[in-house]
């Protein structure tokens, strides 16, 4: 045999020998000794493109010959399964279960684990376990070394929204947050639409104004492209919209997401959480902080 | 329910299994042997590369046409790598039958090129 039917030979066994198990146990012995008198005689007769078919002939069924097996099996564990009616009904249960179990579960550690999408060096932010009365967020706001952004929200709360003016609307109830104004820019969240809220812009008395979140403007507001500037009717006020959040965001808090973002300087008439004046009181510990730590 | 040794179910025949139990008839063959029969029967025009031997031959000994026979030639003529196969009475059949279906096709074909000549 020469050198070229030596090196054909070799890529004829390794092509043969990447056949299913059972198939190489059957006829694995006698593909190789068909190999050794036909590569030969092949090459011979068609010359090298011989020999390049022959090889493509077993690379091609391959696959097929994989598939043939896996039919096989298919076919074997549907009849044993038909067998046993029991059996069958007990393993799908369990099967079910199981795997309904492990996506709940998984589904519950992503919300917990996963950084919320949208929110910039998610690894940098810090939450404080207990509640943090608003006064006393200044103080946190203060440790510059330390922190280099700070807000408190209050959340989730039920809020009815009605989605015209028509005092006589009916409403739906949604979960939002109450915010202080730096909330999203301590998240590092950017608008997709209109803006967010600052310290600038919103102040105790102004006109009331909430963001809501991509889904909701999707869901609820049938992706209107001219949704921010739109009034709501929220706990029975309006309320304009001034921002669309970015995709995906429901809040810092995945495990209870909010649609609606509502900054804390709205009042009382809005949030009936807000009443007895929590913004000036210390001994309101009801808000939750949530912490940027500076670099270094 | 589909009958598995109906020999009405496997015509018209595929033909590569045409010609592997047209090489069987009357003796037992090899894989390569088979390859090369067929060949040298058709003169060239037909070759069976050895994976569709194979595929073939797995689906018809699965199908019960060839079974593989443990009668083997003279020590010295023999490889013990080799398997040899043979014809099953239903391969028979089924070869017979589809002859029968390739006579009667021939002889309607040649009524007709008759006709044509009148």
């Amino acid at each position: 045999m020469d050198r070229r039917s030596g090196v054909c030979l070799s890529l004829y066994r390794r092509l043969a020998s990447a056949y299913p198990h059972e198939f190489r146990m059957l006829y694995g012995a006698d593909m190789d000794r068909l190999g050794e008198d036909a590569i030969p005689a092949v090459g011979r007769q068609y010359g090298v493109w011989g020999v390049i078919r022959l090889l493509a002939d077993i690379a091609v069924r391959l696959p097929a010959a994989y598939l043939l097996e896996i039919r096989k099996d298919v076919v074997y564990a549907v009849r044993m399964l038909v067998k046993s009616p029991g059996f069958t009904t007990a393993a799908v249960l369990s099967l079910g279960v199981g795997i309904g179990m492990c996506c709940a579960f998984l589904s519950e550690i992503q919300s917990i684990v996963k950084p919320p999408p949208g929110i910039r060096d998610p690894e940098a932010l810090v939450t404080i376990r207990s509640g943090v009365s608003y006064p006393h967020l200044e103080r946190y706001r203060d440790q510059h070394q330390v922190v280099a952004a700070a807000t408190a929200l209050l959340g989730p709360v039920p809020l009815a929204v009605a989605f015209t003016a028509d005092r006589s609307a009916r409403a739906e109830r949604f979960s939002g947050h109450l915010v202080s104004p730096e909330y999203f820019s301590t998240l590092g969240v950017t608008a997709a639409s209109g803006r967010l809220f600052s310290p600038e812009t919103e102040k105790p008395g102004m006109a009331p104004v909430v963001v809501v979140s991509d889904r909701f403007w999707r869901m609820q507001l049938g992706a209107d492209p001219h949704a921010v500037g739109r009034a709501l009717r929220l706990n029975g006020r309006m309320a304009t919209i001034v921002g669309i959040g970015p995709k995906g965001f429901l809040g810092i808090w995945p495990a209870n997401p909010a649609d609606l973002f509502v900054p804390v300087t709205c009042g009382a008439s809005i949030a009936p959480e807000l009443s007895g004046d929590p913004l000036n009181r210390p001994d309101r510990e009801i808000f939750r902080v949530v912490l940027r730590l500076a670099r270094a | 329910m589909m009958d598995d040794t109906n020999p009405d179910r496997f015509l018209p025949l595929h033909n590569n299994w045409f010609h592997i139990l047209l090489t069987l008839v009357g003796n037992e063959q090899h894989g390569y042997g088979i390859m090369q029969e067929v060949l040298e029967r058709t003169n060239g025009t037909v070759r069976i590369w050895p994976a569709t031997l194979y595929g073939a031959l797995q689906r018809m000994i699965a199908d019960g046409l060839i079974e593989e026979t443990d009668e083997r030639p003279a020590p010295e003529l023999d490889d013990a790598r080799r398997r040899y196969y043979r014809l099953t009475r239903l391969g028979r059949r089924v070869l017979d039958l589809e002859c029968e279906r390739l006579r009667n096709m021939l002889r309607m074909a040649q009524k007709k090129r008759r006709q044509e000549a009148y």
